[in-house]
């Protein structure tokens, strides 16, 4: 074996791990934009972060979950009820409140899947499980509160607000999902809470130990998830002027890819926002980019699939590049 | 000696940055009980997974019988005759006996596997090696000694004439170990070559015939074990002088700190009742599963007592969980660094600070990663931490410096009252020192610490007072003059 050689293939691949989404990205988008160059306009950038902000709320929730060592499959069908909540209430509440008790929805059953999977022992495999079991629950729920009908909501002018209006030049729903970014950012990256998510996905026990209230910590990381999600179904139903009970159905593994192929680790322990936030960018400019060059619907999966089994298998690459990187600083 | 077996010419191996094997010869001969010995990172390891063909040698040669062998993987040295047993073995819990022992040739050919006869033949085995295990039983039902001995019986079913034991006698009991001699010295009389790896020279002085030293990838020496001490073995393994294995302290006892009333949790832990002064090394003696874990688990809540209670300086303490004893100042330094005590995938800064968060928040109440450095660089000096960075992630740590990063810890909680499970566990011999040092410290420093220890020396020489645990209880208590290891061992075995 040659380890001389392998030790600058190691620092290539560590680089590479480092600025590879970014290289990727910028790719995508000089190539997109030579093919056609519609695809660099404002009107359509602007464009891009409208698609993408519902996956992108999601997948603020999400990583906090899997930094944890969890994964929430709940999110899509999480979605879909809080979004018929927040249309349903509205004639007996008014659209404020009736949004509030969407996201406190949200909120509960974010709480309730925390405590389900604390009790189960908070492994990888009960939030599985459990998440799982909620998706059906939630999933039949939402269909059942409308009779699998879809409620509209074109009647109620102020709900459509937030999905349709704009602050100056940046839809509403654009700007609150970029405020979830910093303000996710920070609880994660710099409070002492966040630290804790780390500190849970990365030995439970060990931090348990410390004297900390793993449990606590847990449930809260749910519970996040649960009103991100609730806040992603309540944009994507104001865009839309509906809630359709099955409206998020596969929005879940859109987030737990987004956030994957942004380079937080599966298993938890290493992510951030950041990270998810240029997954999210990838895969919305990906997804426009295909639009815009005439890759039609059925294709496009296939591509979007490609670029996430990627994703997977360079981030395995770089944790070990990484690891040999720092191995032998010692 | 006999004739050679096996043999290591010139081995080389090189990872980035070390040489980990500088030239290294090596050879053993039929039916010698070999010691290797050297701290962590002399290269050991590296040498046995070369033998094994987990790593390949950048230069040199292995002849095994008189010829020359290419052991690629750990398949091929086992065909050549060669099997190692690590400290964790590898054994399937959810199997049998018998299938762990011929696991990979359960089925001859086509045919389905006839479990008669692998059953009959793990039988034979079993016999002929004395051993009384049904080969029927579920490995994971099995005592740690017993899985020793399906490790031993999976290496002589093929074939093996060399058997490398990598820390054999670490998780062993006193009495375990007395059987793993038997059966060490039993393979030494059917011609079997025994290449002995321990951290615990005593061991060494009574059963192997001859020590082979490594220090920083170089053989030190090789020499008959009637030929040296244990002293000249410590200092070749460690290349200085040492005065002596423990250091000396004068501390003043004062008040008690710590009462301990009649704690009771299932058959492990029975009607506990202790005090602990300040400034005190008080010693938990007894044999592997004697209750001494399962006790100190209660004193920091990290398992709840059925009954009993704690008054920490007169003052009663809730211990329903760690957060609580954490607060009262009583905190537990556990056996298992790797897997109770560290983050192991986050930097030493981040494994100290875990336990204080509020106390490296910035005015904004949001994490300083600034002040977490200063607050880890203060342990660095007073513990004497060797790493490249303060932010360095503790995997990377030598096992003596990962122990010190976990005392650091609970420093920076503000812990009165430590308790070490086995504190020099896999530690090297230059380190142990270093971290009697820092207890030694501690004490000084008005702090009081309980020891549990399966380590003789350690106990006798450290503890001002021992408390002996057997089956749950506590059998004995010794002060002062009457420390000694007989009378430990006397309360610990009966």
């Amino acid at each position: 074996m040659n380890r001389q050689n392998s030790q600058a293939g190691g620092k290539l691949n560590y680089i590479a791990s480092k600025y590879g989404m970014l290289s990727i990205l910028v790719l995508i988008i000089i190539v997109a934009g030579i093919i056609n160059p519609a695809f660099l306009t404002g009107q359509n950038i602007i464009n891009i972060f409208k698609q993408i902000s519902a996956t992108g709320l999601l997948a603020i929730g999400m990583t906090f979950v899997i930094i944890s060592g969890g994964i929430d499959l709940s999110v899509g069908a999480m979605m879909s009820i809080c979004g018929v909540i927040s249309v349903v209430l509205i004639p007996r509440f008014g659209v404020p409140a009736a949004m509030l008790l969407a996201l406190l929805s949200g909120l509960v059953l974010g709480i309730f899947n925390g405590i389900f999977v604390s009790a189960t022992g908070g492994t990888m495999g009960s939030s599985f499980i459990i998440t799982f079991g909620m998706s059906t629950v939630l999933g039949s729920a939402a269909l059942c509160i409308t009779n699998g009908a879809i409620a509209y909501a074109s009647k109620y002018k102020s709900y459509m607000v937030i999905g349709q209006g704009y602050w100056g030049v940046i839809p509403i729903t654009v700007a609150i999902f970029l405020i979830c970014i910093v303000v996710g950012q920070i609880i994660l990256g710099k409070t002492g809470f966040g630290r804790l998510v780390h500190c849970i996905g990365v030995n439970e026990e060990a931090t348990r130990l410390s004297g900390i209230r793993t449990r606590v910590i847990r449930i809260s990381v749910y519970a996040i998830s649960g009103l991100m999600a609730a806040a992603g179904g309540i944009c994507l139903c104001s865009r839309v002027r509906s809630a359709s009970p099955t409206q998020g159905a596969g929005y879940e593994l859109d987030a737990i890819a987004v956030v994957l192929l942004g380079g937080s680790r599966m298993g938890g322990g290493a992510g951030s926002i950041w990270k998810t936030l240029m997954g999210v960018v990838i895969m919305g400019v990906l997804t426009n980019a295909l639009n815009v060059v005439g890759v039609t619907a059925y294709p496009q999966k296939i591509v979007r699939g490609v670029i996430i089994l990627a994703a997977v298998l360079m981030d395995l690459r770089s944790a070990k590049a990484e690891n040999e990187m720092l191995a032998t600083k010692v | 000696m006999s004739d050679v077996i096996l043999e290591m010419k010139n081995i080389t191996k090189r990872f980035p940055g070390v040489v980990a094997l500088d030239d290294v010869s090596f050879c053993v001969g039929k039916g010698e009980i070999r010691a290797l010995v050297g701290e962590n990172g002399a290269g050991k390891s590296t040498l046995m997974k070369i033998l094994n063909g987990a790593y390949s040698a950048d230069s040199g040669e292995i002849w095994m019988h008189g010829k020359r062998v290419m052991n690629k993987n750990p398949l091929e040295a086992q065909h050549n005759g060669l099997s190692i047993i690590y400290q964790e073995f590898n054994l399937v819990p959810s199997l049998s006996v018998a299938e762990n022992i011929f696991i990979g040739r359960l089925k001859q050919g086509r045919k389905a596997i006839d479990w008669k006869d692998i059953y009959k033949k793990a039988e034979e085995l079993m016999h002929n090696l004395n051993y009384d295990i049904d080969v029927r039983e579920t490995v994971e039902n099995l005592s740690v000694a017993q899985k020793q001995m399906i490790e031993i019986t999976k290496a002589l079913s093929v074939d093996a004439k060399v058997i490398i034991m990598d820390e054999p006698s670490a998780v062993l009991t006193e009495n375990e170990l007395r059987k793993l001699f038997d059966i060490v010295l039993d393979l030494k009389s059917k011609g079997i070559t025994v290449i002995y790896i321990s951290h615990r020279l005593e061991e060494i002085f009574q059963i192997c015939d001859s020590v082979t030293v490594l220090r920083d990838g170089q053989i030190i020496d090789t020499s008959e074990i009637k030929d040296t001490t244990k002293q000249q073995l410590i200092e070749k393994m460690v290349g200085r002088k040492l005065e002596q294995e423990f250091p000396t302290r004068n501390v003043e006892l004062g008040e008690t700190v710590l009462k301990v009333n009649a704690l009771n949790r299932g058959n492990k832990v029975k009607n506990i009742s202790f005090e602990l002064r300040k400034g005190e090394i008080l010693g938990l003696a007894g044999l592997v599963g004697a209750g001494r874990t399962e006790t100190v688990r209660l004193l920091v809540g990290a398992d709840r007592a059925v009954s009993g209670n704690l008054e920490i300086k007169g003052q009663n303490v809730n211990m329903k969980s760690p957060l609580e004893a954490k607060r009262s100042g009583i905190v537990l330094l556990p056996e298992d660094r790797k897997t109770q005590g560290l983050l192991l995938e986050m930097p030493i800064t981040q494994n100290i600070s875990v336990v204080g968060l509020e106390k490296v928040k910035n005015k904004f109440r949001l994490l300083s990663r600034g002040t977490e450095k200063e607050e880890a660089m203060k342990y660095f000096k007073t513990l004497k931490i060797k790493a490249p960075s303060a932010t360095q992630r503790v995997s990377f740590l030598s096992g003596g410096n990962q122990q010190k990063v976990v005392i650091a810890k609970w420093l920076f909680s503000g812990a009165d009252i430590l308790i070490f499970d086995e504190p020099t566990r896999g530690i090297d011999v230059g380190a142990k020192y270093e971290i009697y040092m820092v207890m030694n410290e501690l004490v000084a420093q008005g702090k009081s610490i309980i020891m549990i220890s399966s380590d003789m020396n350690e106990v006798v020489a450290m503890s001002d007072r021992v408390i002996v645990m057997h089956d749950g209880e506590i059998r004995g208590e010794l002060e002062g003059a009457e420390i000694n290891p007989e009378s430990v061992l006397k309360y610990a075995i009966e």
